[in-house]
């Protein structure tokens, strides 16, 4: 603009030399003006363009201003104008931010908000406690007891009772009152429902103060404090245009006065003014409410913390018996379900039922006398065994083990012998005595679960065969009559044939016995067999009836035949000079083959 | 609504007690008359459509004037002066407790009441004597606290001077 105005008609050239002709003169003229502009107002156009370009550079311009905002900011941080300004921004700022993604506001928060939710929820919990307590000491205490009573003799309900007791004061009224005419400004009450003149009892207030003054012929402004009657009291505090009185039931503390003394003070800062010009109109007052109605303090007397504590600790105490006692139940009855368990797995016993009864535990079912004793069980299983009740009924069990058992018990195995039991048959093995063998044949069938009995190794039949067959009686050359060392050996072989006989006789089977005289190789044939028959028969002569029913005995003379020995020396002779014995035993009918 | 403190004052037996039984409501009994020497009473006038609460200060009556307890005044905005119609010495003591009051309160509205009109008869209290407190400007009402006439308007036109002042 400076540089138009210049150009139009501010320019300093009136003592600028006229031109020669009318165009170059012109030129010539321009480009002097031109000149001498450039050299006075050049600087200036330079710096104008330069703050024009400035001007017109938004993202300098922004630069700018980002640079010098903090600052301007912390200039002017104490301007309430400034925090108006930017509040609805902030506040949208928040709002979109939680909008987007609450979690970095709440992270942000965290570490105030954390304390207070804490101290929030730790008030709660104490609360609850306080309460708890409370409800429990009023609920069931003694006191609370005694409480009911007098409620009930009195009619009075039980609340209006305990707050009575539990009281140390309650302020339950405040008048605000004008000091001069006695009026009432203002009246608050801790109960809604109370409905009583406050004009007139504050003018009665009023009345008696006066009453008092004249009465007493006291100065000043000194006045009625307050009066006491029984458990109610008015405390009156006095302002220079308003008292304030308070209604309070109870002992009130001496600092209740000290809080009348504030709520004056300030209801006079409030509304001094109107205090100063009432003219009857109390609905100014209405402002002097809030603090009116926090001078409505209730106080509950303190009770001891031992109480509070007694009564947590009476609750815990119950809560402890409570689990120990469901913890003892638990654990027993897991204790008798693991012993029933035992007992179902134990072999010859079985349970037919269980259950409670008059405080024990009750089970029935069947045993096996050869059964472990179920009551052994007890012990290990935990249980006292006081209080288990058992009621068995005996039974013979058939598994294996309990079948040999019995047997053991009932045949009594030698040492060395083993019994087993299965498919009705009972085994015995290892060596075992004829007799013992005999007398077990004849009684395991009676064994319950017992249908045979089986010998796995030689029968007694076979072992008495062997033992007779093995024997010899010698005789001296060309004689047939016994030697006496020899009557001896006749005399075992009769005790083994009657055994034979015996073991034959159970199993309802007979047999032969062949008595074999024998001669040796010396003599003739006709000499031999009479002399091997003769030396036979006086064998059975002394053998006798040996064997009963079961055994025929038969003598042979065999002459030469069947020699132990076919040699020609004289102590091989010596070995055919004898008597051998034989059993013959005639195929069993019944079991032939099925016995090993 | 406002509200306005009123004293009764008048000698022993004039009948402000008996004026006002039949009209107010009272908490208190009349045994605080002769204790406290004030009882205590409410009553709601409308003047010209505002209500105003009269909070009564009705103070125990005696002869001997000098007796009564003036400091129950303080901040009254008015009082009934009550004489007994039959009895001419309550006028003077009625006069005489309005002095007393007047250095009280001196801003007060009054109105004075010339109770038991009932007994116009026996009245020693002429109209001659009420003309010339009328003409200094007093508001003066015949009432019968018996029949209750002009009770109600003895109280208005003291509440209606006091709003008015």
């Amino acid at each position: 603009m400076a540089e138009t105005s210049l150009g139009r008609d501010d320019v300093p050239g009136q003592t600028v030399e006229a031109p020669a002709g009318p165009a170059a003169s012109g030129s010539a003229d321009d480009d002097a003006f031109n000149e001498l502009r450039s050299l006075i107002v050049g600087p200036e156009r330079r710096d104008l363009r330069a703050l024009e370009a400035h001007v017109n550079d938004a993202a300098l311009r922004t630069r700018e201003v980002g640079r010098i905002l903090p600052e301007a900011l912390t200039v002017r941080a104490h301007d309430p104008q400034l925090a108006k300004a930017l509040a609805p921004s902030v506040e949208a700022a928040i709002t979109a931010s939680v909008q987007r993604d609450p979690h970095p506001l709440a992270d942000a928060l965290f570490p105030v908000m954390g304390p207070s939710i804490r101290r929030a929820i730790e008030h709660m919990f104490a609360s609850m406690m306080e309460s708890f307590s409370r409800t429990v000491e009023q609920s069931v205490s003694w006191r609370a007891l005694t409480w009911r009573l007098t409620a009930w003799r009195t009619g009075r309900p039980f609340a209006e009772i305990v707050l009575l007791n539990t009281l140390e004061y309650r302020v339950e009224q405040v008048f605000l009152i004008h000091a001069e005419t006695g009026l009432l400004l203002e009246h608050v009450s801790a109960n809604a429902g109370q409905a009583q003149d406050g004009d007139q009892i504050s003018a009665m207030l009023t009345a008696i103060r006066d009453f008092v003054h004249d009465s007493f012929n006291v100065t000043g402004r000194e006045g009625l404090d307050g009066f006491r009657v029984g458990n109610l009291s008015v405390t009156v505090e006095q302002g220079p245009y308003a008292t304030i009185a308070g209604v309070v039931r109870g002992t009130p503390p001496p600092d209740l006065r000290l809080m009348f003394r504030r709520a004056i003070e300030s209801i006079h800062l409030l509304l001094g003014l109107e205090l100063k010009d009432f003219q009857g109109d109390a609905a100014p007052f209405e402002r002097a409410r809030p603090t009116l109605e926090s001078c409505l303090a209730t106080q509950v007397r303190e009770r001891p913390k031992t109480s509070y504590r007694r009564w947590v600790a009476v609750a815990a105490l119950l809560l402890v018996a409570l689990g120990v006692w469901t913890f003892t139940i638990v654990r027993e009855r897991q204790r008798w379900s693991a012993y029933l368990t035992r007992l179902a797995a134990e072999p010859g016993i079985v349970v037919i039922s269980s259950g409670r009864r008059d405080g024990k535990f009750v089970v029935t079912g069947l045993k096996d006398p050869h059964a472990n004793d179920p009551a052994a069980l007890v012990e290990p299983s935990r249980l006292n065994p006081a209080k288990v009740e058992a009621h068995w009924q005996p039974y013979e069990a058939i598994e294996p083990a309990f079948v040999v058992k019995r047997a053991t018990a009932l045949l009594r195995p030698p040492p060395g012998v083993m019994l087993e039991y299965r498919d009705g048959a009972l085994r015995a093995r290892g060596p075992a005595p004829e007799r013992w063998l005999i007398d077990s044949e004849r009684i395991a069938p009676a064994i319950s679960g017992v249908n045979r009995f089986e010998y796995a190794g030689t029968s007694a039949r076979e072992q008495l065969t062997r033992r007779i067959e093995a024997m010899t009686v010698l005789f001296a050359k060309g004689r047939a009559e016994l030697a006496p060392g020899q009557l001896m050996a006749v005399t075992n072989a009769a005790a083994v044939i009657a055994q034979l006989g015996e073991a034959l006789r159970v199993e309802g089977r007979t047999a032969r016995v062949e008595i074999r005289g024998h001669t040796d190789s010396d003599g003739s044939a006709v000499e031999n067999g009479p002399l091997s028959q003769a030396r036979a028969d006086a064998v059975l002569r002394v053998l006798g009836a040996a064997g009963a029913d079961s055994i025929t005995l038969v003598a042979r003379g065999l002459g030469v035949d069947d020699p132990v020995s076919t040699g020609t020396s004289e102590p091989e002779k010596v070995l055919n000079r004898r008597v051998s014995l034989r059993v013959l035993m005639p195929p069993d009918p019944t079991t032939a083959g099925s016995r090993p | 609504m406002i509200q306005k403190k009123i004293c009764l004052l008048g000698g022993f037996g004039v009948g402000k007690t008996s004026l006002i039984s039949r009209y107010v409501h009272s908490m208190f009994s009349d045994k605080y008359l002769t204790t406290v020497g004030v009882k205590i009473d409410k009553k709601s006038v409308t003047i010209d459509g505002t209500e105003v609460d009269l909070v009564i200060w009705d103070i125990y009556g005696q002869d001997d004037y000098q007796k009564v307890r003036m400091s129950y005044l303080r901040g009254a905005s008015g009082y009934l002066l009550v004489a007994d119609g039959t009895r001419r010495s309550t006028l003077d003591t009625a006069l005489a407790l309005h002095d007393s009051a007047m250095a009280t309160v001196p801003n007060a509205s009054f109105t004075l009441v010339i109770n038991k009109a009932d007994l116009a008869d026996q009245w020693e209290i002429t109209d001659d004597i009420l003309d010339v407190l009328v003409k200094r400007g007093w508001r003066v009402l015949k009432t019968s606290a018996k029949t209750g006439s002009d009770v109600e308007d003895a109280f208005a036109s003291l509440a209606r001077a006091m709003i008015q002042s």
